[in-house]
């Protein structure tokens, strides 16, 4: 068989683990999920009367996606070290198998819960504008998020699995997207078009890009060390 | 790289933050033979295992594992090795056939139903290979690691009390495996107890 195809068997093996072990324990999905939901709730209450503009709208929904991805995206690492089931992996795995697989959960997982912070946002909140081009701005920060923290999950489940160094590690590497994400948000929901955000829609494009290339060269170190 | 594996282990030292652990321990292993580590709670016998395997990095020393393609070290040689230790975790959630048909695949290895399940029997583990190994006994979850441990044929086994938990018909397994790796391969097995020193120790390495 050649080297392409145990990737792949790879990859796929780890990927059914996660997934059937999240459907089984909803480890994840069920604090993001929470996270988010409270999240909106309390947002709704306090803003939703005061027609607030479309800049304060981006940043309270970047608020919720940001924190919400923290309370969630560390789990795939720590979970591994807690049960001690980390060295199985090093064991069977490659870690760019280990970080290709645990990277594509998070931006599943992630995926999932800002489609339904989307839609809880539309309902709760009654925004306008282009909302099509709101949710293509979301799923690539969204995307660049996942893959900006999978690199520092892994660092932070090495280092006592202190969860919540996560954030405070992550807001300086995704502070640059947070920006970025934030103002094309702002744009989508006064009605923008495509064409104003070009510059902004590419950052967000080759964000995930750049960070996936630099986690792999720093995958293996975090890994075996 | 069967025939060729040599185990060199030069001057190896472990400190974690002011303690000692392992202070200048050498040997050389070469296939076709068992080593023995024994030695008191707490003299690193655990902690020179995973340095050899890779798992934990060394203070100072060398370890060299030379084999057919040339020499690797221990996190190169980490995926080609069995490996069973009480520090070893599974997956709760999880069933044992889970467990060999996931870590079959990732290693890459195409075993169907059939094999995992025949291999699962040899283990002791046929009428429960579907249940969830967070409902296992301690016994049956070092069999589950041993199965996983030996499921890709190693040439090199690491066994950190191997024997633990388990009962008559287990070790007895555990015995046939060893006889049947160190024919070929290498075994080194941490232990504490003299039967096993006696019966696997072509030679005994004491950590004292």
């Amino acid at each position: 068989m050649d080297k392409l195809s145990c990737v792949w068997i790879s990859l796929v093996a780890l990927l059914r683990k996660d997934f059937v072990e999240e459907l089984r324990a909803k480890y994840a999905m069920g604090s993001l999920l929470m996270f988010a939901l409270v999240t909106l709730t309390v947002v709704s209450f306090a803003v939703g009367a005061f027609h607030p503009d479309a800049a304060i709208h981006a940043a309270l929904l970047w608020i919720t996606v940001f924190f919400t991805g923290m309370s969630g995206l560390g789990r795939g690492f720590v979970k591994e070290e807690e049960a001690r089931t980390a060295v199985l992996l090093r064991l069977a795995a490659t870690p760019d198998t280990v970080f290709a697989g645990k990277l594509l959960f998070n931006a599943a997982v992630m995926i999932a819960v800002t489609t339904l912070i989307y839609a809880m946002y539309i309902v709760l909140m009654g925004i306008s504008g282009s909302l099509l081009l709101l949710y293509a701005v979301m799923l690539l920060g969204t995307l660049g998020m996942a893959c900006g923290t999978t690199l520092l999950a892994a660092v932070v489940a090495q280092a006592g699995n202190q969860a919540m160094l996560l954030p405070v590690m992550a807001l300086p590497v995704l502070m640059p997207l947070l920006m970025v994400a934030v103002n094309a948000s702002r744009i989508a929901l006064e009605g923008g078009a495509p064409g104003e955000m070009l510059g902004l829609l590419a950052f967000l494009a080759s964000f995930p890009v750049v960070i996936v290339a630099v986690s792999l060269l720093l995958f293996e170190y975090v890994w075996h060390n | 790289m069967v025939d060729k594996t040599i185990l060199t282990v030069s001057n190896v030292c472990k400190q974690y933050d002011q303690r000692l652990v392992l202070s200048g321990v050498s040997f050389s292993a070469s296939a076709g033979e068992s080593v023995v580590i024994a030695g008191a709670n707490g003299s690193g016998k655990s902690t020179l295992l995973r340095i050899v395997c890779g798992l934990t990095t060394l203070s100072s020393g060398e370890v060299t594992w030379q084999t057919q393609e040339g020499a690797l070290s221990p996190t190169q040689m980490l995926r080609r090795l069995g490996y069973v230790s009480p520090e070893l975790g599974l997956y709760d959630r999880l069933s044992a056939f889970e467990h060999l048909e996931t870590f079959a695949r990732l290693r890459c290895l195409q075993l169907g139903p059939d094999v995992l399940s025949e291999t699962l029997r040899r283990f002791g583990l046929g009428e429960s290979m579907h249940r969830a190994v967070g409902e296992f006994s301690s016994g049956m979850k070092q069999r589950v690691k041993l199965a996983l441990a030996t499921i890709h044929s190693p040439d090199v086994l690491v066994l950190d009390e191997p024997s633990s938990n388990l009962d008559e018909d287990g070790r007895q397994l555990v015995r046939e495996l060893i006889h049947e790796v160190a024919r070929h391969g290498l075994v080194l097995l941490a232990t504490n107890e003299v039967q096993e020193v006696a019966e696997y120790g072509q030679t005994v390495l004491r950590l004292d």
